[in-house]
């Protein structure tokens, strides 16, 4: 049973096919077009999808969307009716969209799959979940678990914008939710609005502000802008935000009660930002620690599955674990939006179909979320040679151990690998990698080649049995979702007291600085043998060269670019910043090495995110 | 031409929105219908709303509401 699922039309689309619930491709459509958080039809990342699990469009049984677009549209019709006269911004610009074309969406998808197919009956294919089902269904078919609770929280689906649901074999049972206009991340994305930071892409860099400040706000927070239930259910008093019926997430009344205006895009990250970051991030814990007491109580059972925008938040996922009410905890990778195609495909396969569900208790079913496309190595030299990159082709233990090295020298080095990650996370697929013991690195990394604010950290891939000895965390991480403080034997004494703001960037904080965020945390990858065999042994190698089996880990791309894809990318993007090394398979290339005419400007190539 | 089609456009949006959607909203409101809640409700125990889970038909598959 080959099962098509589809996230599209919102932001984040992407296609997934899972067969006999196996999944066996999963890809994002903005990876593909080059065009960051690409909402549009996922028309090439079907195609792709296809080639990777060499289908025919014949075989497809049934093709998924993610959300029922008219319950959406219902929502919409509702708020309007609830908030006018307010709100003729708002459906001004909504209207024509829904009128002209998304209140259509199956007419769409069926148009849009014609034209890959024309002779496939694809009217007969189409099937549509919920969102928060969807959700659901990404975090709980993928863990190893037979029986979990389910927690799924984000911006907003149809009518909910958070789930609690339980878990058992092949089906889930939602059993309760929290509605529209009330958002735990809609809240999240108001505050990262009034820091200035873009609503649906800033939001982590909110959280990787939160460190610098003090969380001075949070009573101000808790007393105006949200109701907060023993049982972690909550409300938000609507009559400060906006989101409802204008064009931006808040209002003046807002502004007000924080006594400043929203921050300027532009303008420098001042302290005050720092501490509303820190404030709402402490407001986030608070409500979802309290929800997650509430269900371990309620249920008793001792998995916990996330997904949903917000289990993105790291550093809250990291609370979960330290408070200890579940023994194991599982968030899905692709938690946004683009994993709401993974969820649908799969919530068809063992809901719609009943496929059996098959469970492996020691592993989950995402294989390391490596499940893009992959470059034999004939492709990949051929790809250079059209960008006329200079290389060098080494074999599997040459190439780790001089690429190791160089890192161990403090070069940057591209990594592209296998096959490409599925969700946010570069993950040793399509990494940029350095040494976490430069004390420069982090600077360096952010302005030299991410070129991205300098406050944001970076994250250290682990090999998985020395976690415990480096952080103070004793679980796997393979997905970089878990935050947890460097171990006290690793940490430096600072006069950390005494520094505020950007200013605590300058101590250093451990014997891995690059990694070690201002509070000491760290957003940890454990890498598997298994899983990432070749990355795996990059980090060995490393480990031997340096006594330490960490290496940081970045995404390879700049700023407001989509992760890069083909090995004509990586190289794009290795001769548009400050990169040293690039390899791609078993090519290895360095910089000074390049014919200097290639060197691109990608400073200002992508629209900042 | 262009700006008289944006001209009409315009002033069918504003019509749709302030001489049918809004005062059809008044009304259904004036007789207690509660389209979003806005506010905290402190007499409320929990603000959770119980679902319904239908997927068991597989019509649940089928539809787009």
């Amino acid at each position: 049973m080959n099962i098509l699922g589809i996230s599209a039309y919102y932001h984040d689309s992407a296609a997934v096919i899972v067969s006999d619930g196996k999944i066996l491709a999963a890809v994002q459509e903005e990876r593909l077009t080059r065009k960051k958080h690409d909402a549009s039809f996922p028309i090439n990342a079907i195609k792709q999808c296809l080639t990777i699990s060499k289908l025919s469009y014949d075989e497809i049984d049934s093709v998924i969307f993610y959300e029922k677009p008219f319950l959406k549209f219902k929502r919409l019709c509702s708020t309007y009716l609830g908030f006018s006269p307010l709100g003729f911004k708002s459906f001004r610009k909504a209207a024509p969209i829904w009128l002209g074309n998304k209140l259509f969406q199956k007419r769409n998808i069926l148009k849009a799959l014609t034209t890959l197919c024309p002779k496939t009956n694809w009217s007969d294919k189409l099937l549509f979940s919920e969102h928060h089902l969807s959700h659901a269904a990404s975090a709980f078919f993928p863990s190893p678990f037979e029986e979990a609770v389910i927690l799924t929280m984000d911006g907003v689906g149809e009518w909910a914008t958070a789930s609690l649901a339980i878990g058992r074999g092949d089906c889930i049972d939602i059993l309760k939710e929290i509605h529209f206009p009330h958002s735990l991340g809609l809240l999240y994305s108001a505050f990262t609005y009034y820091s200035g930071f873009k609503v649906n892409s800033g939001e982590y860099k909110l959280m990787g502000l939160a460190p610098y400040g003090m969380p001075k706000y949070v009573d101000i927070i808790r007393r105006h802008l949200i109701d907060v239930k023993e049982d972690g259910s909550f409300r938000l008093d609507l009559s400060y935000f906006n989101y409802c019926s204008g064009l931006t997430m808040i209002n003046k009344r807002f502004e007000r009660l924080f006594g400043q205006p929203a921050r300027n895009s532009s303008e420098p990250v001042s302290q005050f930002f720092m501490d509303i970051a820190a404030s709402i991030q402490a407001v986030v814990e608070e409500v979802v620690l309290k929800i997650v007491r509430n269900i371990s109580e309620e249920t008793k059972i001792k998995n916990l599955c996330l997904a949903g925008g917000v289990a993105l938040n790291c550093v809250m996922n990291g609370k979960i674990i330290k408070i200890g009410l579940f023994e194991n905890v599982w968030v899905q990778p692709a938690s946004g939006d683009s994993g709401g195609a993974l969820g649908a495909a799969l919530a068809a396969t063992y809901m719609y179909h009943r496929i059996p569900r098959k469970i492996d208790s020691d592993r989950d079913a995402m294989q390391g979320a490596l499940l893009g496309p992959a470059f034999s190595q004939t492709q990949i030299e051929q790809d250079l040679r059209e960008v006329g990159a200079y290389f060098k082709n080494l074999d599997d233990d040459v190439l780790i151990d001089r690429t190791a090295s160089l890192l161990s020298e403090g070069n940057v080095v591209g990594w592209f690998q296998g096959r490409m990650e599925y969700g946010p996370r570069a993950l040793g697929g399509r990494s940029i990698l350095a040494d976490p013991r430069s004390v420069e690195m982090q600077k360096s990394l952010n302005l030299k080649i991410k070129y991205r604010e300098s406050f944001r950290p970076f994250a250290p891939s682990i090999l998985r049995e020395h976690v415990s000895e480096w952080f103070e965390l004793n679980c796997e991480s393979p997905y970089m979702l878990l935050v947890a403080n460097v171990s006290e034997k690793h940490r430096k004494k600072t006069d950390a007291s005494e520094a505020m703001g950007l200013d605590k960037l300058r101590e250093v904080r451990s014997d891995i600085p690059a990694v070690t965020h201002v509070d000491y945390s760290a957003r940890v990858q454990t890498v598997d043998k298994q899983v990432n065999p070749r990355y795996h042994a990059l980090i060995s190698s490393f480990s031997e060269i340096s006594n330490c089996p960490i290496l940081v880990n970045t995404s390879f791309n700049v700023r407001g670019e989509p992760i890069v894809c083909t090995p004509q990318d990586a190289f794009k993007c290795f001769m548009g910043t400050e990169m040293d090394v690039l390899v791609v398979g078993n090519c290895i290339m360095s910089k000074s090495e390049q014919d200097s005419a290639l060197r691109l400007d990608y400073k200002n190539h992508f629209a900042l995110d | 031409m262009c700006f008289l089609r944006r001209f009409v456009s315009e002033l069918l949006f504003f019509a749709l929105f302030f001489l049918v959607l809004f005062p059809f909203a008044i009304i259904r409101r004036l007789f207690g219908k509660k389209y979003v809640s806005k506010k905290f409700d402190k007499t409320l125990p929990s603000y959770w709303v119980i679902k319904e889970n239908n997927w068991n038909s597989k019509d649940f598959f089928n539809k787009q509401n």
